[in-house]
């Protein structure tokens, strides 16, 4: 016996030690260059052999000779035949960042959050007996050691407090929490755990190993010697038999079953595929695993065979290995095989735990906050916290019902037993597994039914039974079947009553769940997303990329705050940085394309699971689903894309097009805007201007009574001549505004342009004897008689302001004014008003014809008059649609000539009956 | 001596009308009808005040204004603007060149008397030659 | 052929034997014999396991060797 403080103390500097050797890979900083090895890889895989190997297999090696290997032989055949689907599943796991069992068969069938929480209930409650085992083997060493075995089989009696089984879990699971939850990673690499967990691995190979050499050597001489006297001895010859058809269904179904559960259990899925750092290591693991199993298993038969030779016949078989050393004087070496039993118990709690945790939080509790508590989710930022506070509540708790299951009910049973059921639960998955990565058509309800009806019959037939078998269930339940029903029997089942439990179990659970899973697959369909992910799975070697079945976009900021929520904002932008340079792209780009989606929705899968990471994504990201078949429906789409594209860019030239017009509207509008202003103010100046003179003399006369008459004349004089200008300005403004606003009604009819031309002269006699301008009228020769097709009062109109235009330009005291009229060519004739003035320059011809625009103002001084005469003679000319010009006769004076339609001879007929009359002439000189 | 008084405005009725007032009142008076004519007679008479139209052909009169501003040696004229505009942009562009009056036309004759007669009164600013 | 799927038709056919050798109609003929002074059952089982692990590392390291040439690491 060993002092129970001396073995205490020895456990917990171990396991300080391992505490001390994960930190330091976790602390260097390149921790994976510390685990980066194929060796290191195939120890940390080891952590299969677990207490089971260490202590179970013995004590059934010791009732069942040979009948334990099939456990090892599974997982050799698993990697070498299974090199295939181990490959594919780490390819497939770390190209989708896959973290996790439940995430790796959710993400296979359409990122079902509904398969992913199966898949964690289930793993959950088959891994329970499995912690149970190890837990048990803790306390049962602990008190093997301490007290000696016979006080082993009441372990359940004792205290809780005293139970080393209780502290053994409180620390596994502070050591799990401490280095399997101490920060959320992208990959969920956790280097200083798996370093440990090799450690592990080494040690308890080393101490499993000593005591094999130390039964060889130390109590026989040498194995041959072991062997004979085994051979020799009562009741072990059974022990080196293998018949019966019970026999080799057993061989066959634990072989089946452990070939299976060496894939699916979670801790070694998560040694295996998530803390894999390198894909070329599991080239070699293929066989220095397998070495490693058959090197655990060298000692385990001579061991078992010397417990039954030299331990008392009642002694408990699953303590042997720690009973041999203790019962033969050797406590150091019984303290080394409890260590590497620890070991071994303490590697799978760690991981187990691990695993289990990050599939609780990921696809538990995170799909189900996603769904019912998005909202208070939204609102914190960080959720770091919140996820590892998940997973360390789900260590706890996993580790709660693991403890409560070893006091409960793991008493009555074997360690291989316990670990038997455990080994069926997780079996379930492959199937699923198989299926997903190798058939296409596999589908989510198929895989949901698959592993719904295999877990249900696995309860059924392996965990309420043990349950009862604890007396927790009526026994009633095993033996006469759930309520009566015999052939409900949980081990014989449909009255199958031939086969070991194990085996019974396997066959109905395997039986239900293929079938339900291929059954189901043929007759349900795929989603687009499932479709999407099936062909990503299945064609992992071919390059599948799920990029191009979709086309999601997303606002990079939204996208990037996001994963940060998760995984830390700066490691997030690092990221995301990272990526950008990798593709070259611009970092500060705005948009995330579908490959960025893809990148962040992987990087968040790494962190909170795949069916969890779709959910967010989705959330801040504009996503269109695209099946194959809707493949056609894209290309439509795409050529209509591009139709609306062409259009939208004629329409934009469209747009730009009429935004030039537009410009030039405004401009023009503008200088409309600014020639009004011009126009108000001149007219404004205009009207002033005489308004002065008029009100100056007026009140000069009335202030200075006494001017002689000479001086009044001429003030009254003036008076009245600016009375006069104000009065024709102000006409001249009211017709242009008439005609111009189209108000001024217009009788068009044959006019005589003789006939208006002398009214004209005859109404301005007055002003050209004034100015003492002599007036010349020439008339062609008859019989032509130019007759115009307008109004005649316009017309009178515009020769009035030609006319008095001319006599304003012509010299003082003798101004010459001449008007001609013909019919130059058929439909039309003209007018022209010359005078002997200035002229006008060839520049400003168009010129004189805006309004104001009164030429010689800054030449020759101002002349008088409105500046609207030209004007509206354009206008009215415009309106009777003629033209109007300036033409420069050869000696000085200015020409304007008007051309408008002629009448046709039926409607001027009458008219040209009449005599050409003579040209008027008014040869009055007035003095000014 | 008396107060003479330049006229410049491009209307010869206008010219008249304020000729006579400005001669009943017993100033000198001289004549301009264009902005060069102005300035030429500013520099040859340096009237005690010039009566300034705006609107001249040439030269408008708010340059003519700057320009006699500009100068030294006619530091005391004084300027009245005439306008015939009666804008408010006109008349503070007139007074920003440096007008000392700015009489919208039409004007009552008695009004631009007085005013006159208090700014010929005022002693100028420049020592002029008033 | 690829080599890649040489190799996997390599490791295909030792796991095929593997399943053959450790098939309980095989077994039969060992049980309850003696060789060499140890119970045949566990010298073939163990002969037969170390046999199938001994190729599966032949079949693995040559590829191991060949690949790591190819691509310049190890």
């Amino acid at each position: 016996m060993v002092d129970p403080g001396i073995v205490a103390a020895v456990a917990i500097v171990y396991l300080l030690i391992l505490f001390a050797l994960a930190y330091w890979v976790d602390r260097r900083g390149q921790g994976e260059r510390a685990i980066n090895s194929s060796i290191v890889y195939t120890f940390s895989l080891a952590i299969y052999c677990t207490s089971w190997t260490f202590y179970g297999s013995v004590g059934l090696a010791s009732k069942g000779g040979i009948a334990f290997l099939p456990i090892y032989l599974g997982p050799t055949l698993a990697f070498a035949l299974g090199w295939l689907l181990l490959r594919k599943i780490l390819r497939v796991s770390k190209a989708n960042r896959i973290t996790s069992l439940a995430s790796l068969i959710a993400s296979r069938f359409g990122k079902s959050s509904s398969l992913g929480a199966l898949v964690t209930v289930v793993a959950l409650v088959g891994s329970v007996p499995y912690l149970a085992l190890q837990l048990k083997a803790v306390s049962t060493s602990f008190t093997v050691l301490t007290e000696g075995a016979s006080r082993a089989a009441s372990l359940a009696s004792g205290s809780i407090v005293g139970d080393a089984g209780l502290w053994a879990a409180m620390l596994l699971t502070l050591f799990a929490m401490l280095f399997g939850s101490r920060s959320i990673q992208p990959g969920e690499h956790h280097y200083g755990m798996v370093a440990a967990v090799a450690f592990e691995s080494m040690v308890k190979l080393l101490c499993l190993t000593a005591v094999g050499l130390f039964v060889g050597f130390g109590l026989f001489h040498g194995f041959g010697d072991l062997f004979r006297r085994a051979a020799a001895a009562p009741g072990l010859a059974d022990l080196f038999r293998f018949q019966g058809a019970s026999a080799h269904l057993n061989w066959i179904g634990l072989t089946a079953v452990s070939l299976m559960a060496s894939l699916c259990l979670p801790r070694q899925f998560q040694v295996m595929v998530v803390e894999n750092v390198n894909e070329r290591h599991l080239d070699r693991a293929i066989w220095l695993f397998p070495l490693y199993l058959l090197a655990i298993n060298l000692f385990v038969l001579p061991i078992a065979l010397a417990g039954r030779m030299l331990l008392p016949a009642g002694a408990d078989p699953d303590s042997m290995v720690l009973s041999l050393p203790l019962a033969s004087g050797a406590p150091l070496l019984a303290l080394l095989v409890f260590i590497g039993g620890l070991s071994a118990s303490a590697g799978m709690v760690i991981v187990e735990t691990a695993a289990l945790s990050t599939m609780v939080s990921n696809d538990l509790v995170m799909p189900a906050l996603l769904r019912y508590r998005h909202r208070q989710l939204a609102a914190r930022a960080d959720l770091i916290p919140l996820l590892l506070t998940i997973r360390r509540l789900a260590m706890v708790g996993v580790m709660g019902l693991g403890y409560v299951y070893m006091r409960y009910v793991g008493e009555a049973y074997p360690l291989v037993s316990i670990g038997l059921v455990s080994f069926v639960a997780v079996a379930q998955f492959f199937p699923v597994i198989l299926f997903g990565l190798f058939w296409r058509r596999a589908t989510r309800i198929g895989a949901l039914a698959g592993i719904a009806l295999g877990f249900l019959t696995w309860a059924h037939t392996m965990f309420l039974p043990a349950i009862a078998g604890s007396g927790l269930l009526p026994m009633s339940y095993l033996t006469d079947g759930p309520f009566g029903i015999a052939w409900l029997r949980p081990h014989a089942l449909f009255g199958l009553d031939s086969l070991d439990p194990v085996v019974h179990a396997l066959f109905w659970t395997m039986l239900l769940n293929c079938g339900a899973i291929v059954g189901l697959s043929l007759f349900t369909r795929q989603s687009a997303v499932e479709r999407a992910q099936a062909a990503l799975f299945v064609d992992v070697f071919g390059g599948a990329e799920a990029a191009q079945l979709w086309r999601r976009t997303a606002p990079l900021p939204d996208l990037r705050t996001l994963v940060g929520r998760f995984l830390g904002q700066k490691q997030a932008e690092a990221a995301f940085l990272d990526r950008a340079r990798r593709r070259g792209l611009d970092p500060g780009g705005i948009e995330a394309d579908a490959e960025m989606v893809l990148y962040a929705e992987r990087l968040l899968a790494g962190a909170i699971g795949s069916a969890s990471a779709r959910v967010l994504v989705s959330s801040v990201v504009t996503e269109e689903p695209l099946g194959v078949d809707e493949v056609m429906r894209i290309l439509d789409e795409t050529s209509r894309l591009i139709e609306v594209n062409r259009e939208l860019e004629e329409k934009s030239r469209a747009l730009e097009l009429a935004g030039a017009e537009l410009r030039q509207a405004n401009e023009r509008l503008q200088e409309l805007d600014r020639l009004k202003d011009d126009f108000v103010s001149t007219v404004n100046h205009e009207l002033r201007t005489p308004l002065t003179s008029i009100r100056s003399f007026s009140e000069i006369l009335r202030d200075n009574p006494q001017l002689d008459a000479g001086r009044r004349d001429e003030f009254y004089a003036i008076i009245i001549r600016e009375a006069e200008r104000l009065t024709r300005l102000i006409n001249q403004m009211l017709d242009l505004a008439q005609i111009q606003s189209g108000q001024i009604a217009t009788v068009i009819g044959p006019a005589d342009l003789i006939d208006v031309i002398d009214d004209a002269v005859a109404a301005t006699s007055r002003i050209l004897l004034d100015k003492g301008v002599t007036v010349t009228v020439r008339a062609p020769a008859a019989p032509v008689r130019p007759v115009a097709l307008a109004d005649r009062d316009l017309l009178m109109q515009v020769l009035l302001n030609l006319l008095s235009n001319a006599v304003k330009f012509c010299p003082a005291g003798h101004g010459q004014v001449s008007i001609s009229a013909a019919a130059p060519e058929p439909g039309w004739v003209e007018f022209a008003v010359a005078d002997n003035g200035p002229g006008i320059a060839p520049e400003l011809r168009d010129v004189v014809f805006e309004r104001f625009r009164q030429i010689g103002s800054s030449q020759t001084g101002k002349p008088s008059g409105s500046g609207l005469g030209l004007t509206i003679c354009r206008i009215v000319v415009r309106r009777l649609g003629g033209t109007i010009w300036v033409e420069g006769p050869a000696q000085g004076g200015a020409l304007i000539r008007v051309r408008l339609p002629a009448a046709t001879p039926a409607e001027d007929g009458s008219r040209l009956e009449r005599a050409p009359q003579p040209a008027f002439a008014a040869p009055v000189q007035m003095p000014k | 001596m008396a107060v003479s008084v330049l006229i410049v405005d491009d209307d010869p009725n206008i010219l008249m009308a304020l000729r006579f007032l400005m001669e009943k009142e017993g100033y000198r008076v001289s004549l301009a009808t264009d902005g060069d004519a102005a300035l030429e007679a500013v520099a040859a008479h340096r009237p005690d005040i010039v009566i300034l139209d705006v609107m001249l052909p040439r030269r408008t009169g708010i340059e003519v204004c700057a320009a006699i501003r500009a100068d030294p040696g006619a530091a005391g004229v004084r300027i009245v603007m005439l306008t015939a505009k009666g804008m408010d942009r006109e008349r503070s562009r007139g007074l920003r060149a440096g007008a000392d009056l700015y009489i919208t036309k039409p004007f009552a004759t008695r009004d631009v008397l007085a005013q006159i007669r208090a700014l010929a009164g005022e002693p100028a600013a420049g020592g002029g030659a008033g | 052929m690829t080599e890649e799927a040489r190799r996997r038709d390599k490791l295909v056919g030792v796991s095929a034997a593997a399943a053959l050798l450790f098939n309980p109609p095989l077994l039969d003929l060992f049980s309850g014999r003696s060789l060499f002074g140890l119970p045949s059952l566990y010298l073939y089982l163990f002969l037969a396991w170390g046999g199938t692990i001994a190729a599966m590392a032949v079949v693995v390291e040559r590829w191991r060797r060949a690949t790591a040439r190819a691509d310049g690491e190890d």
